[in-house]
């Protein structure tokens, strides 16, 4: 067990705090005196002194916004660089298909801020964020609901995706690929959805969700990341996550990692996995740890974890961890298949897997553990298919 | 794929190929090579090929993938030389209609193939289902499998190759022609 990263980091904080007087800089330069309207219009040969209309077009997001009603689009009109922005109320900021909409984010400087009302909703499609020194990509503070759809955050130096404050995010189609910490870093008690997108060669992990919080993945990659695919990490109140036909592999350590850990209370994890991929992990395919207080209740269904350095499946220490794996192949990974160690708490069962030829053992148990078995998982079929007990139940 | 890198394919389409539609032949190394998704369909011989090439090893694994209707076999796993290592999993994925061999699986004199096909569908292949052949070192293991409706039998052992089964694939229930050579029975647990 390895603490990485931590929760609360007070960093993230003074991020925050150090983003803020720039970005609302950038928002508030040089507003003309022009009526506004539901939609707006920049060009990269466009001028803020301009009503921002499609005839003449403004040059930044920030003078656009201004000049748009709220729930308004601010349209580009052409490819070109349109700079960092902070968005302080309901608007959508819109891209086509085949328009290349930069924002290239230098040091101190977020891309792309949102610190609206906290019913305001903010659409983001089709911007390229792009790290020129920057910390982070997209920062969502204060806000309704933030989509961020089609949109490619790279090379920061920080977190492509921070959501601290937001009590609704949707991610979808977007690629946050080689930023320096995490590609998505969700905290606090909100919503975050993430379909169809890509979270890969960042520099710590591919997805960070964290505390009180409602998730969803679906048809996303995490992938080649130098720590862990997706991490979920409560360590106070009760936090759910739903994951569907996505892949988590050739990360650095773990590939699905589930950890409840107590700071405030008795946190919950409530997480099920469906159709997912975890394979060449340099650690463990899918870890489930409980902590003293802490509970998780993980469910892996008709999944694969292969070829993983560490455990294919694993859940431990004095927590209760309940783990069911159901209908799943877990085959190849070199230290064993399925791990259940610690106390008593933790209880991990097994129904319809492949559980093969794995090195070590296929099934381990340890400790107060328990796994329990149904007569229905097919091991390689040596003797050194399993270590320690196995509980047999019957099928009802 | 060759050389000795780790390989990951996904969610892609080799279709239609005049040979094969992916082949893995490594050069040196242990290689591990991911297929998730995609669909392997049509081409002019094998679907998939894999062998360990020059290299010591060739770990590969399929899962959730499409393999059918091509002129030959669908997925063919062969340890096919001396001192060569092959260990492969196939996972929910659908392999049918190909002209030959559904999955044909083996090893050579001297090489080693370790192989489990589980929670698949293996259905109307023009020859067998799943085939187990050549060397004691050729060891299969099948589990949870639909297998029905191939033209010469649905599993087949052939040589001195092992074929584990764990009594829980379902094949077409014609009788004595659903299984040609000998099946090990395995327990589940």
């Amino acid at each position: 067990m390895r603490h990485k990263t931590a929760v609360g980091d007070p960093n993230l904080v003074r991020r925050f705090v150090r983003a803020l007087p720039l970005a609302c800089a950038v928002s508030l330069a040089a507003t003309p005196a022009w009526p506004a309207a539901f939609r707006t219009f920049v060009a990269s040969y466009g001028n803020d002194t301009n009503p921002c209309t499609v005839t003449q077009p403004c040059r930044s997001f920030g003078v656009a916004i201004g000049q748009t009603f709220a729930n308004g689009e601010v349209i580009v009109l052409d490819s070109g660089g349109y700079g960092g922005v902070t968005i302080n109320k309901s608007v959508s900021l819109i891209a086509a298909p085949g328009v290349y909409a930069g924002v290239s984010v230098f040091q101190n400087q977020p891309g792309v801020y949102v610190d609206a009302g906290a019913n305001d909703r903010i659409v983001l499609r089709g911007l390229s964020v792009n790290g020129q020194g920057g910390l982070d990509g997209i920062v969502v503070g204060t806000s309704g609901e933030v989509h961020i759809e089609s949109c490619t955050v790279s090379n920061m130096n920080g977190i492509g995706i921070i959501a601290t404050l937001g009590s609704h995010v949707r991610i979808a189609g977007s690629t946050l690929r080689s930023n320096g910490l995490d590609g998505i870093f969700f905290a606090g008690n909100h919503t975050i959805v993430v379909d169809d997108t890509q979270s890969v060669r960042n520099g710590r992990n591919g997805m960070w969700f964290s505390n009180a919080a409602n998730g969803t993945i679906r048809r996303s990659r995490f992938t080649d990341n130098a720590y862990d695919g997706l991490v979920a990490w409560i360590d106070a109140g009760t936090g759910f996550l739903t994951v569907q036909d996505s892949e988590f592999s050739g990360n650095g350590n773990i590939g699905v990692k589930l950890w409840a850990i107590p700071g405030v209370g008795s946190p919950f994890l409530g997480a099920s996995l469906d159709r997912v991929s975890s394979a060449r992990n340099n650690e463990s395919g899918v870890e489930v740890v409980a902590l003293g207080a802490g509970n998780v209740n993980a469910t892996l269904s008709n999944s694969h974890v292969v070829w993983n350095a560490g455990f294919g499946v694993t859940g431990s220490y004095d927590g209760v961890a309940l783990v069911t794996v159901s209908g799943s192949t877990v085959n190849h990974n070199l230290i064993a298949g399925v791990n259940a160690e610690g106390g008593a708490g933790v209880q991990v069962g097994l129904h319809d897997n492949s559980i093969a030829l794995n090195g070590g053992n296929d099934i381990r148990q340890a400790g107060a553990a328990t796994v329990r078995v149904f007569g229905t998982n097919a091991t390689t079929g040596n003797a050194s298919d399993v270590s320690g007990t196995l509980t047999s139940v019957s099928r009802q | 794929v060759g050389g000795s890198a780790d390989a990951t394919i996904r969610d892609s389409a080799a279709t239609a190929n005049g040979e094969h539609g992916l082949v893995v032949s490594p050069s040196v190394g242990a290689p591990r090579v991911t297929v998730t998704g995609g669909e392997f369909s049509r081409n002019g011989s094998d679907g998939i090929s894999v062998d360990p090439g020059l290299a010591n090893e060739i770990r590969f694994s399929l899962f959730a993938a499409s393999v059918a209707r091509n002129d030959a076999r669908g997925v063919l796993l062969d340890s096919a030389r001396a001192n060569a290592v092959l260990r492969a999993s196939i996972a929910a994925s659908q392999i049918a209609a190909n002209t030959a061999f559904g999955v044909s699986f083996g090893a050579a004199a001297g090489g080693v193939a370790y192989g489990r096909i589980s929670h698949c569908s293996v259905n109307e292949n023009g020859n067998v289902g799943l085939l187990s052949a050549g060397t004691t070192g050729a060891v299969m293991s099948i589990k949870g499998n639909t297998v029905a409706r191939n033209g010469v039998a649905d599993v087949r052992q052939l040589s001195f190759a092992v074929l584990y089964t764990f009594g829980d694939n379902a094949l077409t229930g014609n009788g004595s022609s659903d299984v040609l050579g000998s099946l090990t029975s395995r327990s589940l647990r």
